[in-house]
């Protein structure tokens, strides 16, 4: 059994995850609902992969994936905060705008449904330090092989738990959350606080998608988030809104897939589609069994109208 | 008659209409920056939408399902409920009235029977979704697309697999004739089949249900106000459950629509996002049967005649999504744009 | 107005107040000052536009015109609660604006944050609270979640927090609403002391006695409009209700009904053994109440808000099962009945929050009134509803309960909070009851208003149904029901005929379980 390569492909898969869900955990903290994490992901993906195609460098393709990401989570933002409407119903609609973008620019400049293959992002690669005494073939064993993004999504989440517990932002944030009239009449700026966050969600959304894109494939297929937005979302759930424990979800998410992979290779005759229903059945059944969705910030959701008349 | 004054007069209709235009313009614009004129995209729709006879009975046929998908979200909204899930129920409604069509034979009874089984599939896969709403907390999205993604997968194995008719096909065997609908004209390719009036005949089903019952006014005021409604005595979580698996008993419906009065069996892509279609159609028709059917019949034409669209001016059909996307934005920027336009007429008032 | 002889500083003054939402006027070019070292007092019925005043005030709201000047310096029309904080303004609204989930520290520093680089300087936070809580006399565990403190100790923490934040003008919208007689005494000694500190003291109030008593100013609001100004020597009950609400004075000089008489050997209508209840989270909230009501009977519970009032009405109602005991109406047990069938037996509810139990505001009026009854066969007719039977029931409505609508089709939102209050009213009261079950019936009503819905609900017992009234007015209970009990920390506790007993005993009760 290839240990090796099973963590790193539980890693690479769990990546992306990890990136969508703090992205998501941040928007849902300041109080907006966001399903519209597969939407963000998929149109960073394709992002990514023209900026790629475009210059050649995936670290620029990066750059438009994040650009891509708050641009949609900019939308929500304007639905949501603006216009009050149901978070829901705008996550939809920028899932199914980034569906129709997606599609119709893949066609429109690939002309078919797929892209052309463009360079991938880097791994990390030690094997140089492998020469330097003891802690040389330990980083080389650690890191080689690592993806940068997964180091970016550690800290991360450290950052991040460390702000909403510690920095006056961070406060801000969960009172957005938890009661925005009461926020407001702290003389704290509601909108401005939770534009904030669902930028942050935008970029590391859109991110997500340029691991997806990038990562490993190095192409934008349609469809090829194929509800990992969503499952990133369940492990914001499972995670109780917290970043430590949403990343531990994320985690065992990815390794959820891996093992399925490993599943099919050692099962040949299993069919691909099975294969492609655990990740959901798992998140399922998670959900089934887990004991609630406490922890969600109380004003998650609520719409302005609904507060005014209900305090 | 006054009741449909005052609905012209009020907002719903006019945020609609806006909607829609708006969208229509945005679009434009997009397919003018690709370099295509629009004058002539649009005119690409409207005869590849209602253009000749054939075109007409194509757009009818393609708006079927999406009257059923329709009706199931908005019977779901007027509860408070999201049922995204609505491609899988659709899916599994299809494939299960495909076998019962299939193997079991009642003469002209069939066609009843296969309605009945695709009713009763997507209501169960309605209840996982539900159950965790009601019992974990959790928001029935989630639930939704997890079934959605099963149902898909599940679906296409055993069409793939077990159940293949042929050996090149991704269909299964062929239902009885008496799981057919009749059909009622055919011109050049197209087939226009009794399903559709059935769609219409369940439409008024459920407006009846909707407003003239009990049941439907109970639904109403879940949806409305949990709180006051479970006060008032009524069952609100019973009251959801049942509505929650009626929308996805809905949305099976429309896959034995398709079934019975289209391809004859479940076929892989007897799909292109129906499910989906259906929350722009509900919200569009404003949660009302009546603007569901509108509403059913404009994305129909839009989806028949994305294949010339395809065909001729070589844009993809998941334009159609963008324009999904474009007017549900506008759809939600209409109230409040709309109620600061009253008031500021109102304070010169 | 006349000014203050003693050189009192005019603090806050506001000029010329004009304020529109949609169709209504709340507020019609009023004239504000509130002068320091007093307690200011504004008083006036609900809707008089008492809290848009003080949130215009705050920056919670703009004005449509006229201005408003703080320690001489006039504010621009940017304000906001940000700037209204800066300029030494602090309000403490009706609901309390405490985050539940926080603790009290960091509720308190929220939006002013001490820092220490980027990170929040919790220590100097704490110190400082510490000071605050001491000269204000009171202690708080700053750590618990807010969650866990009772009304008074929320309301300590809201003090603090305004101090926190350097004010020097307090505004207090309806402090003593949900405080018993006793804490009452001790927050106005509090204003007292911080008044003569220096402080600008706002109080928006209905209680009357309260104001004559404390304050030092009084303004005095009628649907938007100052109608009066009064300062401590000119105030009297007549003279304040006189400028309220002119035409109640007639009507309330007149003796109402007496309380009708009881049948002590009836069988009663509603009894109680032994009920214990918890909430979802495990706590218990109600413990071992028994009582039971005669038809004709009135009783009336009282109690700090929070002590079990929701949590009885509902396991009344049957919106929730009683852990233990029994629960018995007209002599069947219906410990499982579930609340339609209860309604069925004449159980009627007139919730405390009608945004959340009572009604639609999206419906009409017709389907608000339907509300409940939606599966009469009264009301239906070969398979759909008798709409214009219903539309004329909902113009009787309007008629007998004075309520100023005009169509029975119109958005239950088109009504003022007041005229929602009596549909809702009418609604339950019209069912032929046997129990009503009444929480604060009266909120939102002005006090014509009141009385008749008093009035009614007195009718109604004198034609043999019992009333369970809880309620926040201690007034209201002394004058209309027989009998009263307190709740206390989820026990109820009996504390016998209104007629003698008074607020100081009930406060007693409500504040330490016992009459000692």
């Amino acid at each position: 059994m290839d240990w090796a390569g099973f963590i790193q492909i539980g890693l690479a898969s769990a990546t992306p995850l990890a990136l969508a869900a703090l992205g998501g955990l941040f928007s849902e903290r300041s109080g907006i609902v966001n399903i519209a994490l597969e939407g963000k992901m998929l149109f960073g993906a394709l992002c990514a992969v023209l900026a790629t195609y475009w210059t050649g460098d995936p670290w620029i393709g990066c750059g438009l994936a994040i650009l891509g990401g708050i641009a949609l989570a900019t939308a929500h933002f304007i639905n949501c905060q603006l216009f009050d409407a149901d978070h829901v119903v705008s996550g939809a609609a920028i899932n199914i705008l980034a569906l129709g973008l997606t599609g119709f620019i893949v066609f429109g400049v690939f002309t078919s449904k797929s892209s052309v293959q463009v360079a991938t992002l880097p791994l990390f690669d030690l094997s140089n330090v492998a020469g330097i005494p003891l802690l040389g073939p330990l980083l080389d064993f650690v890191f080689t092989g690592m993806a940068p993004l997964f180091l970016f999504v550690l800290f991360a989440a450290a950052a991040t738990s460390w702000l909403l517990r510690h920095t006056p932002f961070g406060l801000r944030v969960r009172a957005c959350g938890e009661d925005p009239a009461v926020a407001t009449a702290r003389g704290v700026n509601v909108a401005g606080t939770r534009f904030l966050c669902l930028l942050v969600s935008g970029a590391l959304a859109g991110l997500a998608g340029a691991q997806l894109a990038l990562g490993d494939v190095g192409f934008f297929t349609e469809r090829m988030s194929a509800g990992r937005g969503f499952i990133a979302l369940a492990a914001v759930i499972f995670g109780r809104w917290r970043p430590l424990p949403v990343l531990a979800a994320c985690l065992f998410f990815g390794f959820a897939e891996a093992s399925a992979v490993r599943l099919k290779l050692w099962w040949q005759v299993m069919p691909d589609e099975l294969a492609l229903i655990i990740p959901f059945a798992l998140t399922l059944a998670i959900l089934l069994v887990s004991r609630g969705a406490s922890g969600m910030p109380l004003s998650l959701g609520r719409k302005q109208e609904e507060i005014e008349l209900h305090p | 008659m006054k009741d449909i004054l005052r609905q012209l007069r009020s907002g719903p209709l006019i945020d609609s209409l806006i909607a829609v235009l708006l969208a229509a313009a945005v679009l434009s614009i997009v397919v003018a920056a690709i370099g295509h004129n629009p004058i002539t995209v649009l005119s690409l729709f409207i005869c590849g939408g209602v253009g000749d006879l054939e075109s007409i009975y194509g757009t009818l046929m393609s708006s079927m399902p999406l009257i059923f998908s329709g009706l199931s979200l908005a019977l779901a909204f007027r509860a408070g409920l999201f049922n995204i899930g609505g491609e899988g129920q659709l899916f599994v409604g299809g494939f299960a009235a495909a076998l019962a069509g299939h193997y079991l034979n009642l003469g002209s009874m069939t066609v009843v029977l296969m309605m009945a089984v695709a009713a009763a599939a997507g209501f169960a896969w309605a209840m996982v979704p539900i159950a965790i709403r009601l019992y974990r907390g959790a928001h029935e999205v989630i639930g939704c697309i997890m079934m959605n993604y099963i149902a898909i997968n599940l679906c296409l194995w055993l069409v793939r697999g077990p159940f293949r008719a042929e050996a090149s096909t991704e269909k299964t065997p062929p239902i009885q004739p008496g799981g057919w609908w009749p059909t009622l004209d055919t011109v050049g390719a197209t087939d226009f089949n009794a399903a559709f009036f059935i769609s219409l005949i369940i439409a008024v089903l459920v407006y009846w249900m909707l407003f003239r019952l009990p049941f439907g006014f109970e639904l109403r005021a879940a949806g409305a106000n949990p709180g006051a409604a479970a006060a008032s005595g009524i069952n609100v979580r019973s009251t959801l459950i049942l509505t929650f698996g009626l929308s996805g008993a809905l949305a099976g419906l429309g896959g034995a629509a398709e079934v019975s009065g289209v391809f004859g069996s479940f076929y892989s892509q007897f799909s292109p996002g129906y499910g989906f279609d259906g929350i722009t159609v509900a919200l569009l028709g404003r949660n009302h049967p009546v603007g569901v059917v509108a509403a059913a019949l404009l994305f129909g034409m839009m989806r028949n005649a994305s294949k010339l669209l395809q065909f001729e001016a070589e844009i993809s059909a998941d334009i159609i999504f963008l324009f999904q996307g474009i007017v549900i934005i506008a759809l939600l920027a209409a109230r409040p744009i709309r109620r600061a336009v009253a008031a500021r007429l109102a304070g010169r008032a | 107005m006349r000014l203050p002889e003693t050189g009192l500083q005019p603090v806050a003054v506001m000029t010329g107040i004009h304020k529109r939402f949609g169709e209504t006027e709340a507020l019609c070019g009023v004239d504000f000052t509130a002068y320091s070292g007093s307690i200011n007092a504004v008083i006036g019925e609900n809707g008089a536009g008492k809290t848009t005043l003080m949130k215009v005030l705050f920056g919670l709201l703009h004005s449509d015109s006229g201005d408003v000047v703080v320690n001489s310096r006039r504010i621009a029309g940017s304000h906001s609660a940000r700037r209204a904080i800066g300029l030494g303004i602090g309000m403490l609204q009706q609901h309390f604006s405490l985050v539940h989930s926080f603790s009290s520290l960091e509720n308190i520093i929220l939006g002013c944050e001490p820092v220490k680089g980027i990170q929040i300087d919790r220590r100097q936070a704490r110190k400082k609270l510490e000071e605050i809580l001491t000269e204000l006399g009171g202690v708080v565990d700053l750590e618990k979640p807010i969650a866990g403190l009772s009304v008074s100790e929320r309301q300590l923490v809201e003090i603090a927090r305004m101090l926190f934040t350097g004010a020097e003008i307090l505004i207090f919208d309806e402090p003593t609403a949900t405080l018993a007689p006793q804490e009452i005494e001790n927050l106005y000694r509090l204003l007292r002391r911080l008044a003569d500190e220096g402080k600008t003291i706002i109080l928006i109030t209905h209680r009357l006695r309260e104001v004559i008593k404390y304050a030092d100013f009084v303004t005095v609001l009628r649907r938007g409009r100052v109608t009066a100004g009064f300062e401590r020597k000119e105030m009297s009950e007549e003279h304040l209700i006189g400028a309220i609400v002119p035409e109640a004075a007639a009507l309330l000089a007149k003796k109402g009904r007496e309380l009708p008489h009881v049948d002590e050997r009836a069988d009663p209508v509603l009894e109680l053994k032994g009920v214990d209840c918890t909430d979802l989270a495990g706590r218990t909230t109600l413990r071992g109440v028994s009582f039971s009501l005669r038809p004709g009977e009135i009783l009336g519970i009282a109690g700090v808000t929070g002590s079990g009032q929701k949590e009885l009405a509902e396991v009344v109602i049957g919106l929730h099962p009683p852990l233990s005991g029994s629960i018995i109406l007209s002599g069947g047990e219906v410990n499982r009945m579930n609340a339609r069938d209860r309604r069925k037996l004449g159980v009627v509810y007139i919730p405390e929050d009608r945004f959340a139990d009572g009604v639609i505001p999206p419906f009409s009026l017709v389907l608000n009134r339907l509300l409940g009854d939606h599966r009469l066969p009264h009301f239906r007719r070969r398979g759909s509803y008798r709409l214009n039977l219903l539309r004329e029931d909902v113009r009787e409505k309007i008629g007998n309960y004075h309520i100023d609508a005009g169509d029975p089709d119109a958005t239950l939102t088109s009504l003022s909070g007041g005229n929602q209050q009596k549909l809702m009213l009418a609604r339950e009261l019209d069912r032929e009851p046997r129990l009503i079950v009444a929480h604060n019936p009266t909120r939102g009503l002005d006090v014509v208003a009141a009385r008749r819905c008093y009035e009614r609900l007195l009718e109604l017992a004198s034609q043999g149904d019992a009333v369970l009234l809880i309620s926040t007015e201690l007034e209201d209970l002394l004058s209309y029901a027989h009998r009263i009990a307190v709740l206390f920390a989820g026990k109820l506790i009996d504390a016998g005929a209104s007629s003698e007993l008074d607020a100081r005993k009930i406060g007693l009760l409500m504040t330490r379980g016992s009459a000692a």
